[in-house]
C-alpha cells in the first residue's frame, strides 16, 4: 500500500506534514483529539441531554435508579451473606457505581465509531474525538452516580486515611484504559461486528464473578478468581481508598499494567488502522 | 499557495455483506455506479474512484459532473480528508472547508441557536469565533425566534437555511462543495447563492459536485466529468 495524504483537517489549522508516517498521524490524531475539548464536551453533553430531553429531572434519573438498585441489594444481601449492614452498603454502593461505570463503558466502547457514522463520512476530525466524546459522556454518569457514594459515606463512612490519594490516581488510570479500549474496541467491532456481542456476554458474566455485591474474602481457597480478574483490581483502586482501607498496592501495579498494555495495543490498531475507519463504519 | 495533486490516486470500498454476489450482479448490471473489483487481499470490493491524476491549481474553481454513482462524492470525500486513497497519492496544501451535508452536527432536539454552537463547532469554528458570529447567522437565517425552538419543529426548508448560514460562516483556502448548497426557496436561494459567490470569491480552489449545468457554467472554469470512477472528460471553460 502506498499512501501518502496531506491531511489537512477540515476546519481545523491542524496539519501533518507530507512525510508524516502512519505512527506520526496516530500521535497527531490522539493530541487535537484530545486538546479539541469544546468539541467533545459538547458532543457527550448533547448525547447526554438527547437521552433525557423532557425529563425534568434528568440525568438525575440514572443516579436514583442506582440508589435504589443499592438499597434493595444491600438490604436483602446483606442478610444473605450475613453481613453488618452499615459495613454492606457502602461496600456494595461503591462497588456497584464503578462496575455501572465500567460496564457502560466497555459496551459503548464497541460503538465508538460505528454509531458515529454520519459525522465520521461528512467531516475529517480527528478519530480521538468521538472517543473522549464516549469517555466523557460516562464520566458525566459516573460523576452524577458519585452522589450515592457521598450520601452512603456520609452516613456510614469511616473516613479516610493517607490511602485516598489512590483516588485521583485510580482516576486518571481510568481515563487512560477508557481511552485505549475505545480506540481498541471501536475500531476492530467496526470491522468485525460480532465482537460487541461478545463483549455483552463478558460483561454480564463478569459482574458475578467479580466481588461486588460480595467479598473476595468469600472466595476462600478459590482466591486465585479474584486474583486473576483485572476487574476486580480496578474496582479495589477506588473501593479500598474510599472505604479507609490500606493503599492496594497490588491491585495498583495490576491496573497499571493492563494499562500500559491495553495503550499498546490500542495505539498500534490506531496506527494500522486509522486510515481504515472511515470505510468499515 | 494553495494546491491539490493527485496521482493515480485509486478508492475501492469493502463490501463485508455476505450476500455479495447478488450485490455483485446489480452493479455489474446498472449502467451507473462504480466498477466491481476484487481486492488484494481477494475479498470483494467496489472500485469507486480508479487511478485519478490530475492537479488543480490556485484561482481555478472546479465542477464535477457525472451520473450518480460516478465518484463524484467520494472524490469530494478523499479531498476533504474523510477517505485516505487505498493507492496512489493525494497533496493537498491549504485549510479545507468541506461542506458535503446538511445534518452535520444538527440535533434535532436542540434549539436552533443551540445547533448554531453544534454545528459550528463540528465545522471547526472555536467557541469564541461562533460567539462573535451568531448574531450574524441568526440574522442571516431570517428565522427570528424560531431560533429558541427545537430544530425539530422547523420545515426542510428552515432547516436548510440554518444549515446553510452555520456553513457559510467557515473561511477557507479550498472549499469543497456538494450540490445541496444549491437548493432553497427563492428569496434565500437569492440570499445564498450571492452569500455563496463571496464564500467563492475569498477562497483559493473550489470544488463542486453538481448536476445542475447553470450553476456549473455560472460558477466553474474547468469541468471534470466522471464516469464509473475514471475521468472521461476535463476541459477548461
Amino acid at each position: 500500500m502506498n499512501t501518502r495524504t496531506d491531511a489537512v483537517m477540515s476546519g481545523l489549522e491542524t496539519r501533518t506534514s507530507a512525510k508524516a508516517t502512519a505512527f506520526q498521524k496516530t500521535m497527531t490524531d490522539i493530541r487535537t483529539g484530545l486538546l479539541n475539548y469544546p468539541l467533545w464536551n459538547a458532543l457527550a453533553w448533547q448525547d447526554i441531554k438527547q437521552r433525557y430531553r423532557r425529563s425534568t429531572l434528568g440525568p438525575l434519573w440514572m443516579t436514583i435508579s442506582t440508589a435504589i438498585m443499592v438499597g434493595a441489594l444491600g438490604f436483602v444481601y446483606s442478610s444473605i451473606f450475613g453481613q453488618v449492614l452499615s459495613e454492606y452498603i457502602p461496600y456494595v454502593g461503591i462497588g456497584l457505581v464503578i462496575w455501572s461505570f465500567i460496564s457502560s463503558m466497555l459496551s459503548e466502547a464497541c460503538t465508538v465509531f460505528v454509531s458515529a457514522e454520519g459525522m465520521i463520512r461528512q467531516a475529517r476530525l480527528p478519530f480521538t474525538i468521538y472517543v473522549a466524546r464516549v469517555i466523557w459522556r460516562n464520566f458525566i454518569v459516573l460523576f452524577h452516580n458519585a452522589i450515592i457514594i457521598v450520601l452512603v459515606l456520609a452516613a456510614f463512612g469511616k473516613g479516610f486515611g493517607l490511602s485516598i490519594i489512590g483516588l485521583p490516581i485510580a482516576l486518571v488510570l481510568y481515563f487512560i484504559t477508557s481511552l485505549a479500549l475505545g480506540v481498541l474496541l471501536g475500531i476492530y467491532c467496526c470491522r468485525f461486528r460480532d465482537i460487541a456481542q461478545l463483549i455483552v456476554n463478558v460483561v454480564q458474566v463478569m459482574f458475578f464473578i467479580t466481588p461486588i455485591m460480595w467479598q473476595a474474602s468469600l472466595l476462600k481457597s478459590q482466591r486465585w478468581v479474584a486474583d486473576y480478574n483485572p476487574f476486580h483490581h480496578y474496582i479495589e483502586i477506588v473501593r479500598d481508598p474510599l472505604l479507609g482501607a490500606a493503599f492496594p498496592w497490588e491491585s495498583f501495579g495490576v491496573v497499571l499494567l493492563t494499562t500500559v498494555l491495553l495503550s499498546g495495543l490500542a495505539l498500534d490498531a490506531l496506527t494500522r488502522f486509522r486510515h481504515r475507519i472511515a470505510y468499515w463504519v | 499557495m494553495s494546491y491539490i495533486e493527485a496521482h493515480n490516486l485509486t478508492v475501492d470500498f469493502p463490501l463485508f455483506e455476505n450476500s455479495h454476489r447478488s450485490l455483485k450482479n446489480v452493479v455489474m448490471n446498472a449502467t451507473t455506479g462504480g466498477r466491481l473489483a476484487r481486492g488484494v487481499d481477494r475479498k470483494p470490493t467496489v472500485r469507486a474512484l480508479d487511478h485519478l491524476s490530475f492537479s488543480i491549481r490556485s484561482g481555478e474553481r472546479v465542477g464535477l459532473v457525472g451520473h450518480n454513482g460516478s465518484g463524484k462524492t467520494t472524490l469530494l470525500r478523499v479531498l476533504a480528508g474523510i477517505y485516505e486513497p487505498v493507492a496512489g497519492t493525494l497533496a493537498v496544501e491549504g485549510k479545507v472547508a468541506s461542506l458535503l451535508d446538511i445534518s452535520l452536527g444538527m440535533d434535532p432536539d436542540a434549539s436552533g441557536y443551540e445547533n448554531i454552537y453544534l454545528r459550528g463547532i463540528v465545522l471547526g469554528l472555536s467557541s469564541r469565533e461562533i460567539a462573535s458570529r451568531t448574531d450574524e447567522i441568526a440574522a442571516f437565517t431570517g428565522l427570528g425566534e424560531f431560533l429558541d425552538m427545537p430544530v425539530r419543529t422547523y420545515s426542510s426548508g428552515m432547516q436548510l437555511r440554518l444549515a446553510f448560514a452555520v456553513s457559510a460562516s467557515v473561511e477557507a483556502d479550498i472549499l469543497i462543495l456538494d450540490e445541496w448548497l444549491s437548493v432553497g426557496d427563492e428569496e434565500f436561494g437569492r440570499k445564498s447563492s450571492e452569500r455563496l459567490n463571496q464564500l467563492i470569491e475569498s477562497s483559493k480552489i473550489l470544488v463542486l459536485a453538481s448536476h445542475s449545468l447553470e450553476l456549473i457554467q455560472k460558477v466553474c472554469t474547468r469541468v471534470i466529468r466522471l464516469e464509473h470512477g475514471c475521468i472521461v472528460s476535463d476541459e477548461h471553460v
